[in-house]
C-alpha cells in the first residue's frame, strides 16, 4: 500500500526526533558541542519606492553563514502604491560569519500583493550585538530606487 | 557597548535616516533613448540592468512626453508600424505570446504622436487607437488590469477595454520598455521621457 507523502514525512521526522533523543541520553560525549543549526526570528522593516513595510521573518540558520527565512511584510499605513503585502522567502549568505561585523548577500523572493512574483538581490551587513542577537541592514536596488531593509532579532541555538 | 558597535550603530542610523527621506523616492522623469539604427531603448544615466523589472501591482501608471526627435519618416508601409512604449508581459509567458503595452507612432499628416493599445493574447496581436498627443505635451497613461479585462486610460479617461479570458494568476509579469519598430530600426536617436506614478 502506498504511504501518503505527508505521512512518510511525519514518520521520517519521528525517527529523526527519536534518534536525537537517544543520542542525547548517551554518555560518550564529554564536551557539549553547540549545534550548527539555529532557529531565528527577526523583525524586518523595509523602505522602498513603494513605501515602508514591516513584518516578521523567521527561519533557520546554519553556522551563522547560511540562513533561509520566510518573511511577511505589511505596508505601514495606507500604501500610496497599492502594494500592501510582500511575502516570500529570503536566502542569506555571510562571507565572514564569525566576525562581529559580517558582510553578506541575500536573495529575497516573494509575491507582492499575493500575485506578482519578484526577486530582489541584496547586500547585507550584520552587526552582532550579543551571542544570539544581531542587527542586519540590507541594501538593494529595485525599480530604479534604493531598497533598504533593517532586521533586528535573535537566534536560538540549542545545545 | 563597545566603541566600534556604537560607531556602527550611529552610522547605520544616520545612513538609514538620510536614505529613507521621502524626497529620495519621488519618481522622476526618466529619459529612454533609442539609438540610431537600433530597436531597443537605453536608460540615459541608468545602471546596467535598469530595465530588468517586474510588475508589482495590478496597474501601470506613468506620464509620457516626446520631443522633436520623435518625428521620423520611413519608406513604404513601415511608417504605419507601431512602436512600443511601456507595458508588461502577462503571467509566466513571453511578450509575443501574452503582453499588454501602449504603442505609439509619429503621424506625418498631423505632426502628432498617435497612441495605441498593443496587446498579444495567446499569440494573437491586436491594437486600438487611443488618442493623439502633441509633441512636447506630457500626458498621463494607465493600464489597469482586472480579473478579465485590461483598461487603457489616457488623461484619466477610459479609451479602450480589452477582454482577457486567462484570469489573473500568480507569477512573473516582466516589464517592457520603449522599442522602435516594426521592421525598421530608429532612423535617428529618439528620446522618450517616462515617469512612473503611484
Amino acid at each position: 500500500m502506498m504511504v501518503p507523502k505527508l505521512q512518510s514525512i511525519m514518520i521520517s521526522l519521528t525517527f529523526v526526533l527519536l534518534f536525537e533523543m537517544a543520542e542525547a541520553q548517551t554518555f560518550h560525549r564529554y564536551t557539549v558541542k553547540e549545534k550548527d543549526v539555529a532557529f531565528q526570528v527577526f523583525n524586518t522593516t523595509t523602505r522602498s519606492l513603494y513605501g515602508w513595510h514591516t513584518g516578521v521573518s523567521l527561519g533557520m540558520n546554519w553556522r551563522d553563514r547560511w540562513s533561509i527565512n520566510y518573511f511577511s511584510l505589511q505596508a505601514i499605513g495606507k500604501s500610496e502604491w497599492d502594494i500592501d503585502v510582500f511575502r516570500g522567502a529570503e536566502v542569506k549568505y555571510f562571507v565572514n560569519p564569525k566576525s562581529r561585523l559580517a558582510f553578506g548577500m541575500a536573495m529575497r523572493m516573494g509575491m507582492f500583493n499575493k500575485r506578482f512574483f519578484s526577486v530582489i538581490p541584496e547586500t547585507n551587513l550584520s552587526l552582532k550585538l550579543s551571542k544570539s542577537s544581531s542587527i542586519i541592514t540590507g541594501f538593494a536596488y529595485s525599480d530604479g530606487f534604493p531598497y533598504l531593509s533593517i532586521q533586528m532579532g535573535f537566534r536560538i541555538k540549542y545545545k | 557597548m563597545g566603541n566600534i558597535t556604537r560607531a556602527v550603530l550611529i552610522c547605520l542610523l544616520v545612513c538609514g535616516g538620510v536614505l529613507s527621506c521621502s524626497e529620495l523616492y519621488e519618481p522622476e522623469e526618466v529619459l529612454y533613448r533609442i539609438p540610431k539604427d537600433k530597436h531597443a531603448s537605453k536608460v540615459v544615466g541608468g545602471f546596467p540592468g535598469e530595465k530588468v523589472r517586474t510588475l508589482k501591482r495590478d496597474r501601470l501608471r506613468f506620464t509620457v512626453r516626446f520631443d522633436e526627435t520623435a518625428r521620423y519618416e520611413l519608406l513604404g508601409n513601415d511608417q504605419q508600424d507601431i512602436n512600443k512604449l511601456l507595458g508588461f508581459s502577462l503571467v509566466n509567458s513571453f511578450h509575443h505570446r501574452n503582453s499588454v503595452r501602449l504603442g505609439w507612432r509619429y503621424e506625418l499628416s498631423t505632426g502628432d504622436i498617435d497612441l495605441f493599445s498593443y496587446v498579444y493574447l495567446n499569440g494573437v496581436w491586436s491594437h486600438e487607437f487611443l488618442g493623439s498627443i502633441v509633441i512636447g505635451e506630457t500626458v498621463e497613461c494607465e493600464i489597469l488590469m482586472t480579473n478579465d479585462t485590461f483598461t487603457f486610460m489616457l488623461k484619466n479617461e477610459v479609451m479602450a477595454i480589452v477582454s482577457y479570458e486567462r484570469g489573473m494568476k500568480k507569477g512573473i509579469y516582466y516589464m517592457l520598455f520603449p522599442y522602435f519598430g516594426g521592421n525598421q530600426p530608429a532612423p535617428h536617436d529618439i528620446n522618450v521621457f517616462i515617469k512612473t506614478l503611484p
